[in-house]
C-alpha cells in the first residue's frame, strides 16, 4: 500500500490570475488601522472647520441646479444673440435720405440771385463741374423753422431765369422728406448728379452702381427733363479740356523765347484723355449726401 | 470582516448582494437623518476594500491611506446627495476611484513603491509552493521579488487598464459592477481586461507554469 505522502504531488499550474490574486494578500498590519482612524478623525474635523472658497459654492450650486442650468443658460445666450442681431439690423434714423417732397419744393421759389459763394457743398475741391453755382435764398415755407438755401445749378450760357431750380429739384428728387432735412451739399450733389447723368450717363453708372444708388436713382424721364432744361449744356470733359488747351496755346505763342513744351502739351493732352478722366472719376464715391474721392 | 470573506461575498449570487445593499441603504438614511455615528459602521465595513483597491492602483501604502481617508470624508460630506440610485459601495468605490485617478494624473512622473507585506493564506501558499521549493529566508526573499515584479507589471499598464484588472481580478467585482463604477459599457470593460491580461502575461511569463 502506497502511503499518501509517498505519492508524488502533481505539479500545480500557476496562471496569471493566481499571481494577481496574490495581491489580495498584500494587507496592512492591524495597528495600521489605529493610525488610520486617528488620521481620519483629524481630517474630518478639519473638513468641518475649513471655509470653502466662493468658487466651490458656485460649483456646488451649479451641480445642484445642473439639470436646468444648462438649458436656461443656452436660452439666455440665444436670447442675447437674437436681441443683439435685431439691434444691429435696425436702420439708423440719423441718416436722412436725400429726398424732397414735391409739394414742399413747389413752395420754395427763388427770390434773389446772389454772387457765387465758396464751393464747399461737393465735399472735395478735386471735383470741378464746369458750371457756375449760385446760392439762391429760398422763401422757406411758414412751417419751416429755418431758411434753407436752395442750390441752383446754372449752366454757362443759360439765363438764370430759364431755370426753375425748385421745380427741377423737385423733379430730380423723390418726395419723401421735407426740404428742411436736406443739407446744402446734398442739394448740390443732387443737382450735379442730374447734370452728370445727362451728359455722362456711363460715368454716373460706373460711380453709383456698387452702392445700389440706382435703387433711388432718377428715372429716365427725369434725366430727359434735365436734358431738356439744359439743352446747351456743354460736356464736362470737353469744356474743361478745351479751356486748358486754349490756355496752353496762348501761352505758347506769347512766350516765344521759352521753348514750347511740346512734350508737355502732349502730356497734358494725354492726361486729359477720356480714359484718364474716366479713371479719375472712378475714384469718386457717392454716399448719402457725401461725395468722397479715393486717392 | 476579513478581506477574503468580504471579496467572496461579492462573488455570491445577487440576492445576497441585494440584501447587503438594502442594509447599507438603511444606515445611509440614518446618517442623512442626523445620526452621524452611523457612518462609522459604513467605514468599518468598507475601509479595507477601499484601501485595497486604491493601494493596488498606486502601489504606495502611504498614498493609499491618505486617499482612502479623503474618499470617506468626501462620501460623508456628500451623503445627502446619495439617493439610492446605485448601491452604497458602488457609489463609495466611484468616489475612491476618482480621487485616485486625480492623484495619479497629478503625480504621473513621480512613482514611489511602498508595499504591504504579503500575508500568506491557504491558496496563496499553494501558489508560492508551486513557484518555489525554497523555505525560510530564501522563500521570503523570493516572495518579495515576486511582489515587486507584480507591482512593476501593474504600473506599466495605463490607469484605465490597471483599474479594470484591480477591480476584477483582485477585488472580485463583476463586469457590470465595474462598468457602473467606471461609467463605461460592459464591452469596454471586457476589452480593457483582455488587453491588460495580455500585457501582464508577457511581463510575468517567467513566473507562469
Amino acid at each position: 500500500m502506497i502511503m499518501s505522502e509517498d505519492r508524488p504531488h502533481p505539479p500545480v499550474k500557476v496562471t496569471l490570475e493566481d499571481l494577481l490574486r496574490l495581491k489580495r494578500c498584500e494587507r496592512p498590519a492591524p495597528e495600521f488601522w489605529t493610525d488610520f482612524e486617528r488620521g481620519f478623525r483629524q481630517k474630518q474635523l478639519a473638513a468641518l472647520v475649513v471655509r470653502k472658497s466662493w468658487m466651490h459654492n458656485v460649483a456646488a450650486a451649479y451641480r445642484r441646479f445642473g439639470r436646468v442650468g444648462v438649458p436656461v443658460g443656452a436660452v439666455a445666450i440665444l436670447g442675447i444673440a437674437v436681441l443683439s442681431i435685431r439691434y444691429e439690423s435696425v436702420p439708423s434714423r440719423t441718416i436722412s435720405p436725400m429726398v424732397v417732397p414735391r409739394e414742399t419744393l413747389a413752395r420754395i421759389r427763388p427770390t434773389t440771385v446772389r454772387p457765387v459763394r465758396a464751393v464747399e457743398s461737393v465735399g472735395s475741391a478735386a471735383v470741378e463741374m464746369p458750371v457756375r453755382r449760385k446760392v439762391v435764398s429760398a422763401a422757406a415755407p411758414a412751417a419751416a423753422s429755418k431758411a434753407t438755401p436752395v442750390v441752383a445749378v446754372v449752366s454757362a450760357g443759360l439765363p438764370a431765369q430759364a431755370v426753375d431750380p425748385a421745380a427741377w429739384l423737385g423733379e430730380i428728387l423723390s418726395d419723401h422728406a421735407s426740404a428742411a432735412e436736406l443739407t446744402p451739399s446734398a442739394r448740390s450733389i443732387a443737382v450735379n448728379y442730374a447734370a452728370a447723368a445727362v451728359n455722362e450717363p456711363e460715368l454716373v453708372e460706373s460711380v453709383t452702381r456698387p452702392l445700389g444708388f440706382e435703387s433711388r436713382a432718377l428715372p429716365a424721364v427725369r434725366a430727359q427733363h434735365a436734358a431738356e432744361v439744359l439743352p446747351t449744356a456743354v460736356a464736362v470733359t470737353e469744356s474743361r479740356r478745351n479751356r486748358l488747351l486754349a490756355s496752353l496755346d496762348t501761352g505758347g505763342r506769347e512766350q516765344s523765347e521759352v521753348v514750347s513744351p511740346e512734350p508737355a502739351r502732349r502730356s497734358v493732352l494725354r492726361n486729359l484723355s477720356q480714359e484718364n478722366w474716366d479713371r479719375s472719376m472712378g475714384r469718386l464715391e457717392a454716399e448719402g449726401d457725401r461725395l468722397s474721392i479715393r486717392f | 470582516m476579513g478581506l477574503t470573506k468580504a471579496i467572496s461575498k461579492t462573488l455570491v449570487a445577487s440576492p445576497e448582494r441585494q440584501e447587503e445593499a438594502d442594509a447599507d441603504w438603511k444606515v445611509v438614511k440614518q446618517v442623512q437623518a442626523g445620526d452621524v455615528a452611523a457612518f462609522d459602521r459604513l467605514i468599518l465595513k468598507y475601509r479595507e476594500r477601499v484601501f485595497s483597491v486604491i493601494y493596488n492602483l498606486c502601489s504606495n501604502r502611504e498614498d493609499a491611506a491618505d486617499l482612502t481617508q479623503a474618499a470617506f470624508i468626501k462620501a460623508f460630506q456628500s451623503i445627502n446627495r446619495f439617493h439610492g440610485q446605485a448601491s452604497f459601495f458602488t457609489w463609495l468605490y466611484r468616489i475612491g476611484v476618482n480621487a485616485t485617478l486625480t492623484h495619479l494624473r497629478k503625480n504621473r512622473l513621480r512613482t514611489f513603491f511602498s508595499f504591504e507585506r504579503i500575508t500568506e493564506e491557504d491558496k496563496s501558499s499553494e501558489v508560492l509552493d508551486a513557484l518555489t521549493d525554497r523555505t525560510g529566508a530564501d522563500r521570503e526573499t523570493y516572495v518579495r521579488e515576486l511582489q515587486e515584479k507584480l507591482n512593476e507589471a501593474m504600473q506599466k499598464l495605463s490607469i484605465k487598464h490597471r483599474m479594470v484588472v484591480t477591480l476584477f481580478e483582485i477585488d472580485g467585482l463583476s463586469h457590470a459592477e465595474i462598468a457602473q463604477i467606471l461609467g463605461c459599457s460592459v464591452g469596454t470593460v471586457r476589452s480593457r481586461l483582455h488587453y491588460a491580461k495580455q500585457m501582464l502575461q508577457a511581463e510575468l511569463q517567467a513566473y507562469l507554469r
